[in-house]
């Protein structure tokens, strides 16, 4: 995670969002270390809201169901362009 | 070892109101920042910044998180310190949340620009208010201050 704010409500709802039109089953987890936290459902804003991700957070995104490698893509480009948020 | 920042951390008694009448949204925020100014949290000046920041950032998507609750929220340079405050309406206002429902209460965020990690920590622990159903039947039956202000830091202890 790579922009300033971390998952922070708006880029949150883009994911959930991004993850709804995907049709795809989607699961996140923290990573820190080598433990993974239980994880979020990637469609629900307060999953991952829950999770509490911050900048340098590394996350992991598993997709299953028609598409799912595509719209693994998709998620990780979001996450990895910082959520198009500009530097604030 | 720093404990992470939750929403009860910052909270004061004095900014947990819970007889803010029902309205449109935008007079119901004003309201709620109204009365911080009649607490003492900021002047008249401030809040209006605030009021600005929260609305204009309504606009780029609801905050309405789902459950009957929304955060309103800014980043502002007119404050010094992270500070939170509480507000229940008497009736359900609509908010255009994300799942349909209207919303009762109004868990407000207000941010200096360098506080991002803070900012996540307090939507985490809001955000796991609103995932619990025992919760979310507290924050719609309770109108005691004391009685949400204590219930915020119970939930906040919770692992």
């Amino acid at each position: 995670v790579r922009n300033p704010q971390g998952m922070h409500l708006r880029p949150a709802t883009e994911f959930a969002r991004t993850a709804q039109s995907s049709g795809c089953r989607v699961r996140v987890s923290v990573h820190s270390g080598a433990a993974a936290s239980a994880g979020a459902d990637g469609s629900s804003v307060l999953e991952l809201a829950m999770l509490g991700v911050s900048q340098g957070t590394t996350l992991r995104i598993s997709a299953e169901g028609p598409g799912a490698a595509a719209a693994v893509g998709r998620l990780t480009d979001l996450v990895s362009n910082g959520f198009s948020e500009s530097e604030r | 070892v720093t404990l992470p920042a939750t929403f009860s951390t910052f909270l004061r008694r004095e900014h947990v109101f819970t007889d803010l009448p029902a309205g449109e949204r935008d007079d119901v925020l004003r309201d709620m920042l109204d009365r911080l100014v009649g607490a003492g949290a900021m002047d008249q000046e401030t809040s209006t910044t605030v009021l600005r920041a929260v609305l204009k950032r309504e606009r780029t998507g609801t905050t309405g998180i789902g459950r009957g609750i929304a955060v309103p929220h800014c980043k502002t340079s007119a404050v010094a310190a992270t500070l939170v405050a509480f507000a229940r309406t008497t009736e359900p206002i609509a908010y255009g949340a994300a799942d349909g429902d209207p919303v009762n209460s109004l868990f407000l965020i207000v941010s200096p620009p360098e506080s991002a990690e803070s900012h996540v920590e307090i939507l985490k622990s809001v955000a796991g208010m609103a995932r619990d159903d025992y919760a979310t039947r507290v924050l719609r039956n309770t109108n005691q201050g004391d009685s949400l202000f204590d219930f915020f830091h119970e939930m906040d202890a919770k692992p």
